[in-house]
This record gives C-alpha cells, structure tokens and sequence, in this order.
C-alpha cells in the first residue's frame, strides 16, 4: 500500500474493484487484502457505512404504469395516440344517472330550436337556388391547369397541317345557334313579362231564374230536368 | 226467437252465394249462347260492350219511370215523368212523355210540358239517361262491379251492377242490366253522401213489340257539327278559345255551331265526357253591339264570372275578356272554374 500518495487515475481503478467487497446488508462481508492507500482505505469504509444505511431505508413501491407511460413516450413519443385510443377503449362505460338523461336532451332540445337566422336564411337560399351554385362553387375550387406547352405546339401544328374545310366551321354554326337560342328566349321572356295573368271576379247565385235562355237550355239539356216556362 | 234466428240463417245463406265481381271488358264473361233480340248476334260481345251499344241493338219498347232530384235557389226540387220507349234496334228511338208526375201542372201547363219534351227527347236520349258514351273512356274512368245479385225489373231478370270513379269523381250507379241484350232497366244515381240525384225504372217492357205507330224521333236540335280539331274562323266566323285544363277523365267528344235563340250570333259549342257525364264549354266569341250576357244576379260585368249552382249541376257564365263564355255540367266548381281560366289566359 502506498500510505500517502495517492493517485486519482490509479485509485479510480482501485476503488471500482473495492466496490465488490461493499455489503449493504452487513458489516463488509470481506476485506481486501490490500488497499492502494490510505485514501482508498477511508473511502472504503464510507462507501460501506452509505451502502448500510441506504439498504436500511424502508423500501417505497412504485406505481410501474405511470412509469411505463413515461418511459415509452421518452422512448417512442409517435406511438402516443394509439396508447390514448387503446386506453380510452380499455375504460369502461359508466351508467349515467336518468336525470343527466333529461338534462342533456332538454339542453339538445333548445339547441335545436334556435338556429341562428343567418344559418336559416343561407339554407333558404341554397334550397331555393338549387344545384347550380354548389357546382358553381366546386368548380370554383378546381384549380385551372396550364396546358404544357408541347402540347400546345403539338394543336398548332395538327391544325395548320388540317385541310381547311370549305364548308361553315361547327364553331360558326354553334354562335349562330347561340344567338338564334338567347334572341327567341329574350322575345319569349318579353312576351312572358308583358302577359300578365288574368283575372276575374267569381259570384255565385243559387237560382237558374237569372240564366239566360241559351244556358237555361243547355242547362236543361245535360240535366234532363223541366225548369218551366222560362224555356 | 227461433223465427228470428232462422230469418238471419237464411239471409245469410243468400248473400253466402252473392260474390262482388269487378267487371272489366276482357275478365267478363260473353253472352254465353245468348242473344240480341235483334237478329244481330253478339254472343261474344262483353258486358260492357253490351250496356254500351244495347239501346241502339236492341228492339223493345217500355213504359219508365224517371225522376230526378236537384237544389234550385237554395230549395230542393224533384222532376217526375212517365214516358213510354221505344227502339227497333236499328238506331231508331222514341221517348214519349207519357205523364208529369211531380211538380204538379195544371191542364195548360201539362200540354206544354208534354210537347216540349216530345222536342226533348234526343237530348233525353242522350244525356239524361244512363248510358256509356265511350267504351275506352267508361273503362279508363269507371269501375263496374257485379254484386252478384239478381235483381227483378218488370218481370226481367237482370244482373246487379255497382258503377263509380275509382277517384272519387261524379256520382256512384246502381244498374240492373238485363244480361242478354246488355239493356239497363233500372238506374239509381246517388253522390257520395248518399243524396239520391235520379231514378229510372222500367215499370213493364217488351222485347217483341208492335213498334208500327211509333214516331221515331227527328232531330230537330239547330246545332250543326264542326271539325273536332282545326280552324274555325272560317266556318262561325271567329276563334274560339280552347280549355287547355278539364276536369280529370274528360276528353273532348264532338264541336258544334248553334245560334243564341235570342240575338241570333253564332256560338261554338265544345261537349266533353268522361264516358258517362257530359261537360258543355260554349264560346260566343267577341262582344259585338251589346250582345254580351247581359243577364244575372248581380248583373254580369265585363271580367265577371258567375257560378250557378243547381246541385249536382253547376252553371258557369261570363263575359271574359270581351268575349262570352258558358260552361256547365255535373263537377266540382274549382274544376269548372278552372277549365273556364285555362281557355281565357
């Protein structure tokens, strides 16, 4: 042993073989048989006693499923939401008390009764207007793609090499079916808008004696029936 | 208590065999072997057939009762005759007023009656009595169902037929048809409360009668036929305005000129049917001089329509965008109304 000169490098090495000989459960099971100083010596005497008076201490039982908890979401944090669905599925499901019951569907009820004018008035429109505006919204939402521009050189070389067509272009006929379709439906409309519907006043009465003598006899005809002398 | 009892076995024995058959005009059985008394077999000729052609196939000759029960003013009123008929079976007929039963008449107004409905009879013939007009038409619009009875009529065995609209439409008949020569001689007509609108019964008939003093009706009506479809103008002289809506089950059977019997101006009258009841639309064309129906309760305006309810029989009558208009027959005033409207706009 080297009584006072102790070593940091040296003595590291020799206390981790001291640490064999450190019985917490009693006094040092057994001595080495050499320590590498006086140093050495004292630390195996403390390292003793702390191992004693640790092992002394009452043990604490761990909850392990908080543990676990934590130690697989510092290990594996991206499984988090299938651990949160298979314990939410794991829980069981509590009978709820009758009056909680009521009190939920009272509380739907009045949610129910009140939609906000605004909500009311957009579904009036959205049901008077019919399918248009919700296609007019979901081609609105298309985004407009560009034609490569090969593809464009490719239509303007296929058309110049096309023979022109002597006859009307189908592009000529359809703006002429156009207009004649928006001029006879302009003049229908106008025709429409300048019919009002007629009206007339309805009066009743209950006697054929006011009818004149072609309904009187028209009348007596379908009727088979002899209204008198009024005939 | 043993009378009784027995009393109720027995009736329930005899409608035990009457069984409530509908009647259509391929399930129905034919004539089986008999036969027209008019030397014209139609043996394989249906029920309906039969009841649809049977006054003008058919020689006979009966004495009838008729009566009809309709509101006037708000009061009910009953019309009763006895008239004597007669067919040769050949298309020929005559309806002679026999009697006037009810309302009572003195002597003088009894002649009268009894001559005007001598000059009635065609339309009588026609539209009074119960007849199916169209095959097709009754058959589109009616159901006809044998209760299974046999009933007695002047000493004649006839078959029990219930007559209605499946729509609830018109008025619900009762017939006692005699099988063979398929002629009705018994008819009840009830609305659907059970208001009972008119009778006929034969009270004796003959199906080999001496028909040699009979005067056969003469058409004496003034109205001359016109084209169902085209342009009238040329022919009465002006358009007449077409009903674009009827009544449900009527269709247009026949167009027709008269003359207003008071001014003279020619009218254009459109007869419509649903296979049994008759509609009439009458169109008098433009105003001219004054000649617009002048007469009503209030007083008939310009763009006024006046309704004229004769129950089951309704009259429509105006003068509607300067022009006159009638309309009558036996539906529900919206339906007339209605069918007066669709020809004005």
């Amino acid at each position: 042993m080297n009584p006072g000169l102790p070593d940091r490098a040296v003595c590291q090495l020799a206390r981790e073989g001291l640490l064999d000989f450190v019985d917490p459960s009693g006094p040092t099971r057994a001595m080495p048989q050499a320590f590498h100083c006086d140093a050495c010596r004292a630390w195996f005497e403390r390292a003793g006693s702390q191992a004693r008076a640790i092992h002394s201490l009452p043990r604490r039982v761990a909850d392990m499923a908080p543990l676990d908890g934590l130690v697989v979401a510092e290990l594996n944090a991206g499984r988090r939401q299938e651990r949160a669905g298979a314990a939410l599925a794991a829980l069981q499901r509590l009978q709820v008390p009758s009056e909680l019951d009521a009190l939920v569907k009272d509380q739907l009820g009045r949610a129910r009764r009140g939609a906000p004018a605004e909500l009311e008035g957009r579904v009036a429109l959205e049901l008077q207007a019919g399918a248009g505006p919700r296609i007019e919204r979901q081609l609105g939402r298309l985004a407009r793609l560009s034609a490569p521009a090969e593809l464009d050189l490719r239509v303007a070389g296929s058309l110049a090499d096309s023979p022109r067509s002597d006859g009307v272009p189908m592009r000529r006929w359809i703006a002429i079916a156009a207009t004649l379709f928006v001029v006879f439906g302009a003049a229908t409309l106008v025709r429409q808008l300048r019919d009002e519907p007629y009206t007339f006043r309805v009066v009743h009465t209950s006697s054929t004696a006011s009818l004149d003598p072609l309904a009187l006899g028209q009348l007596s005809a379908v009727s088979g029936v002899w209204f008198g002398g009024a005939q | 208590m043993r009378l009784a009892r027995l009393a109720l076995l027995a009736l329930a024995a005899a409608f035990a065999g009457c069984e409530r058959v509908e009647v259509t005009n391929t399930t129905l059985p034919t004539n089986e072997g008999n036969q027209t008394l008019t030397g014209t077999p139609n043996a394989t000729a249906t029920l309906i057939d039969r009841i649809a052609h049977a006054r003008d196939t058919t020689r006979f000759q009966g004495v009838r009762r008729v009566e009809i029960h309709f509101e006037d003013g708000g009061q009910p009123r009953d019309f009763q005759v006895r008239e004597r008929v007669s067919a040769d079976g050949n298309g020929a007929y005559a309806i002679e007023a026999l009697d006037v039963l009810d309302p009572a008449m003195g002597d003088a107004e009894r002649s009268l009656f009894l001559t005007l409905q001598s000059v009635r009879q065609g339309m009588n013939w026609r539209y009074r009595d119960f007849s199916i007009d169209q095959v097709q038409l009754f058959l589109q619009n009616y159901r006809t169902t044998d209760t299974g009875l046999t009933v007695d009529v002047a000493g004649v065995s006839c078959l029990d037929l219930d007559v209605e609209r499946p729509d609830g439409g018109g008025s619900i008949y009762s017939l006692s048809v005699h099988s063979p020569t398929g002629l009705i001689l018994s008819s009840r007509e009830e609305t659907y409360q059970g208001v009972l609108v008119a009778e006929m019964v034969y009270e004796s008939i003959s199906f080999s009668p001496d028909l040699s003093a009979v005067a056969w009706h003469q058409s004496t009506n003034n109205e001359q036929p016109l084209p169902l479809t085209g342009a009238l103008l040329g022919i009465v002289g002006f358009e007449p305005r077409v009903p674009r809506s009827l009544p449900p089950g009527y269709q247009l059977l026949e167009r027709s000129s008269l003359l207003h019997p008071q001014d003279g101006s020619p009218w254009v009258k459109a007869t419509y049917g649903d296979g049994v009841e008759t509609l009439f639309y009458l169109h008098g064309g433009p105003i001219v001089a004054g000649n617009g129906i002048n007469s009503g309760a209030p007083r008939i305006e310009a763009d006024l329509l006046e309704i004229t309810q004769t129950a089951p029989w309704i009259v429509a009558r105006g003068n509607l965008r300067n022009e006159r208009v009638i309309a009558l027959g036996k539906v529900h005033e919206d339906e007339l109304i209605l069918m007066v409207r669709s020809a004005m706009e």
